[in-house]
């Protein structure tokens, strides 16, 4: 039988993991803050972002 | 092989959906919940309630997949009008996220409902197969039989000088 539930789980995007961005310091350097992305992201991204963090606390929960 | 329908007991009656006032029901109204937060803000603390979770434990520990006790919950949600359907699908791999952190937490065992299903029964590409090897072996022109030898039993000798035998 078709479960939309299995396909929905499946094809969660979990979000990719950037590097951080590194900001120079100089006295010359403008003092610009990168814009956080959050407001940009769709209601899949943002679903997939919260199955990260479910994930990565119940694979907590397993390495005790 | 033979294509089965599935049995729907407890399918609605034909033409039920209008029997009611068109914008009645609570789905052909606004849902409560717009977007996926004020959703999981309506889902998560009664998944986590200590009474429901007694019961879903149980469910759980029951062998039901956490995809069909999601699944469930969502379109609960959808027919009471507190969400839409597109919402509830979105919202479904947090809800069987969170019930399977639930379950590890209280050393549950669960099953997810996305393993692969391993069945004794032969999958129908392999049947179809091994019927048309049955049927090419048919074609083929069969080697004659070889024909039954005749044992021939030994008449006695009528000679006069043959031995007799008692």
């Amino acid at each position: 039988m078709f479960n939309v539930a299995v396909k929905a789980y499946k094809n969660v995007q979990l979000p990719k993991e950037e590097a951080p961005v590194t900001t120079s310091g100089g006295l010359l350097s403008r003092d610009m803050k990168p814009k956080s992305k959050a407001g940009k992201l769709s209601a899949q991204q943002r679903v997939g972002k919260y199955v990260a963090e479910i994930r990565k606390a119940r694979q907590g929960l397993d390495n005790g | 092989m033979a294509n089965t329908p599935e049995v729907m007991i407890d399918a609605p009656i034909a033409g039920q959906s209008l029997t009611a006032e068109l914008g009645n029901r609570p789905w052909q109204k606004p849902a409560q919940y717009t977007t996926v937060e004020e959703a999981l803000d309506f889902y998560i603390p009664r998944l986590t309630d200590v009474e429901m979770q007694d019961d879903l434990m149980n469910v759980i520990e029951l062998g039901i997949p956490l995809t069909t006790i999601a699944d469930a919950l969502q379109s609960g949600g959808a027919m009471d009008g507190k969400h839409t359907i597109d919402v509830g699908i979105l919202i479904i791999p947090v809800l069987i996220e969170t019930l399977a952190y639930l379950a590890e937490e209280q050393g549950v065992e669960y099953i997810t409902g996305t393993e692969k299903e391993v069945s004794d029964t032969p999958s129908s590409s392999a049947v179809a197969l091994a019927i048309k090897k049955i049927k090419e072996k048919g074609d083929e022109p069969q080697e004659p039989e070889e024909p039954e030898v005749e044992i021939e039993l030994e008449e006695p000798s009528g000679g006069l000088m043959s031995r007799r035998t008692v």
